[in-house]
């Protein structure tokens, strides 16, 4: 390697804005996607408040057009999946601490990783055009959910179609990602690290780029298909034409479920990573927690239909998809007991990230329980559509992936920017978020289970006592996400400066031997691991 | 040292390039299932009668049987349609085996030639793997001058072999036998989407289900089954 960057005059690095718009360094794309992601979680994260604003009491309040306030939860949906934890946990952490942790210089492809992350601002461009451009029922923007039901996204103007563009292009970056972890993983490892030594965090994006390239291109297929029925005619979703509107959420979800995993798997492995380390204890049952991970990822390919019990499957095929689906509580709750196994008996210390993992566990674990009550197809029933589903798929994602991507964000803040953070203002971000989220969704499930059907701007008034507080839990949280802002700000204003290991003997994976922050070019002669 | 590290190096590179290629390979397998999905879907449904979609057969070549079955009739009809839809008759009592002929009648409230075509389905869902159409309307596209009225028919029957399935037994012991009602709903149809459907969809359905198929079947990727 060392003659490699000789050979191109990379001795030093490039600077300005070529050093990022040109990169090729794992590092600096990493943290281009991280702020990306950042940034974009700021956008989406407004859209939800005008939304809870919006619900904060019945009646018409912001909002003068229903339409629009469709157009915000698409958004918001589409925004917070593909452009803040995709971009964030996958590209973010993901390129930052893959080559770490296995002892690689750099990605496999350099390159590619340079245009994984640079389609991915024209996609969001191509989102936000969407929303000014005139879509379904002739407002602006489209309205139809972030799955893109036909026949909601068969007729309309050109926003669907910026809309579908749009995740074309962001599949596109995903993949290219998704090949070159793939690559890195299984052939630039340090020698002596063989794949059962692979750290967890690395076994997880493994697993989910295996996902993303089985499951991606079936949602390309799909979308491609909605685009020439929109434009050239062909008729694959319209029913006029022999084709069936169903096949679409067949293929979507066959995407779709897997996206779940995919978004979660990452943050499965950062919060093995955490508690291990803060409770100063190797991880509990580390292949168990491999092939549980392994086995998510399998089983969450034969279970799509379980977004689509209301369609008017028959008993037979309702009763498969309930099986399958309730199994993969089996490798979660492996999961799940190997990190509380590890804390066991562990010399804990709750540093913030240990605080962000713990609320996860929690959080997690109370969105995996009212997935196996959504699982079965006879609740499912009354319950589909209902904010009981909103409540659910927030508990596993807004709270479970997101403390997750919190949790990384708090532990390897300190080796990414060489700056150690205020705990304090840590521990607080922790508790007003913790209490905020907490505030909007619970009551969802109230509210869910009463009958209040997700997607609507207006609600009967009987509704409205936690519709209400679910509001005010927006602004609480809103206020953790300025606390956590304001906690970057002085980390980077008071520039205190952190070890290359500021969290003991528990953390030693490999990212922790280099200094913090690591130099531009790591381990010019590579590691070897006992 | 130099010569060791550049040979190990175009070594990682080719390693690398496997992998990549590979992943690619697999991209376009997933790609390519997924539009094989639909003429597969399709093939599926018609082949096992599965969610209502009922079988054609060239000729009813079943002997005709003690039972007897309600057959109810449902049109629909989309309202871009300047059409007035409906069953001559609302519902028949047939034996199983026993091909039967019905009527529905079009009238074309407008002062234009209009064309569509009929989607139908079967319910229950369990009973369409038994209800075989020979001849119907909606195999083809149909054109209804202005303020002409139509009789369009539809030729069908039974599979005696319902008898045998469990489900049937189970409402025979029971003794209330279900209705079947046939559906079906009236799609308009212009000339220039058409002409590209036929382009894109059919040719593709032709390949796939093979030329042994009867010409009307092909128009809406009906092949015969028996």
């Amino acid at each position: 390697m060392v003659t490699h960057a000789a050979d191109h005059g990379q001795g030093g690095y490039p600077t300005g804005w070529r050093r990022y718009l040109f990169s090729t360094n794992h590092k600096d794309i990493g943290t281009m996607y991280l702020i990306f992601g950042m940034l974009n979680g700021l956008i989406g994260g407004a859209l939800s408040i005008v939304i809870r604003m919006e619900l904060q009491n019945p009646g018409l309040q912001f909002f003068g057009d229903p339409h629009l306030f469709n157009v915000f939860t698409t958004a918001h949906g589409l925004i917070m999946l593909f452009l803040m934890l995709m971009p964030a946990l996958i590209g973010g952490f993901g390129n930052w601490f893959v080559p770490l942790m296995i002892g690689a210089p750099d990605m496999a492809f350099p390159r590619l990783n340079n245009v994984s992350f640079w389609l991915l601002p024209p996609a969001a461009l191509l989102l936000f055009m969407s929303l000014f451009s005139e879509g379904d029922s002739g407002g602006s923007g489209f309205g139809g959910g972030w799955t893109l039901y036909p026949p909601l996204s068969a007729g309309g103007g050109p926003a669907v179609d910026y809309a579908i563009l749009s995740i074309h292009i962001m599949g596109i970056a995903s993949l290219l990602g998704s090949i070159n972890f793939i690559t890195t993983i299984l052939n630039m490892r340090a020698p002596g690290m063989t794949m059962h030594k692979l750290p967890l965090f690395a076994w997880s994006l493994l697993i989910t780029s295996f996902l993303l390239l089985l499951s991606l291109p079936v949602l390309a297929g799909a979308l491609t298909m909605l685009l020439t029925d929109r434009n050239f005619g062909t008729t694959f979703f319209d029913p006029s034409g022999g084709g069936d509107p169903l096949l679409f959420q067949h293929l979507f979800w066959f995407f779709g479920h897997p996206e779940v995993y995919i978004l979660v798997l990452p943050v499965f492995g950062i919060v093995s990573h955490i508690i291990s380390t803060f409770s100063c204890k190797p991880v509990f049952g580390y292949l168990g927690m491999v092939y549980a991970m392994i086995s998510i990822g399998v089983i969450g390919f034969i279970v799509w239909a379980h977004h689509m019990y209301a369609v008017g499957m028959d008993v037979n095929t309702q009763a498969y998809f309930i099986t399958a689906t309730i199994v993969i509580s089996v490798p979660t709750g492996i999961k799940i007991f190997s990190w509380i196994a590890t804390m066991w008996g562990g010399s804990i210390s709750f540093k913030p990230p240990m605080v962000w993992v713990i609320g996860f566990i929690f959080l997690f674990t109370v969105g995996g329980v009212t997935g196996v009550v959504l699982a079965n197809a006879s609740i499912n029933r009354a319950l589909h559509d209902t904010y009981y589903i909103v409540a659910h798929f927030h508990y596993v994602l807004s709270l479970g992936a997101v403390f997750g991507l919190f949790a990384g964000w708090y532990y390897w803040f300190p080796k990414i920017s060489g700056y150690m953070y205020s705990f304090f203002l840590a521990h607080m971000h922790f508790v007003v978020q913790f209490v905020g989220v907490n505030m909007i969704f619970f009551p969802q499930h109230f509210l869910g289970l009463a009958g209040m059907p997700r997607r609507y701007i207006d609600y009967p008034d009987a509704f409205a006592g936690w519709n209400y507080i679910s509001s005010i839990g927006s602004y609480v949280s809103l206020l953790g996400v300025l606390i956590f802002l304001f906690g970057v700000f002085e980390a980077f204003l008071r520039k205190r400066p952190a070890a290359s290991n500021p969290w003991g003997d528990g953390a030693n994976s490999l990212e922790w031997t280099l200094p913090s922050p690591p130099p531009f070019h790591q381990f010019e002669t590579l590691p070897h691991i006992k | 040292m130099d010569g060791v590290q550049s040979s190990q190096e175009s070594f990682l590179k080719r390693r690398n390039r496997k992998v990549f290629l590979f992943c690619v390979f697999v991209f376009f397998c997933m790609i390519s299932l997924s539009f094989a999905s639909v003429p597969l879907y399709r093939l599926f449904c018609q082949t096992t009668g599965f969610g209502g979609t009922p079988l054609v057969a060239l000729r009813n070549d079943s002997v005709v049987s003690e039972g007897i079955i309600e057959v109810r009739f449902d049109s629909n009809i989309a309202p871009e349609l300047p059409w007035t839809f409906v069953p001559r008759e609302r519902s028949v009592h047939v034996r199983f085996g026993e091909t039967t002929l019905v009527f529905y009648r079009v009238r074309n409230n407008s002062s234009r030639s209009v064309s569509g075509t009929a989607t139908f389905n079967v319910t229950p869902n369990w009973l369409s793997p038994y209800f075989n159409k020979i001849e119907c309307f909606c195999f083809t596209e149909q054109t209804v001058g202005p303020y002409e009225t139509v009789d369009m028919p539809v030729t069908f029957f039974i599979d005696p072999l319902l008898v045998r399935e469990e489900v049937f037994r189970k409402y025979q012991r029971s003794g209330n036998l279900p209705a079947i009602t046939l559906s079906y709903t009236f799609f308009p149809l212009d000339d220039e989407e058409a002409g590209l459907r036929a382009f894109l969809n059919i040719s593709v359905r032709e390949r796939i289900l093979g030329p042994r198929f009867p010409h009307s079947a092909i128009i809406l990727g009906l092949g015969d089954i028996r």
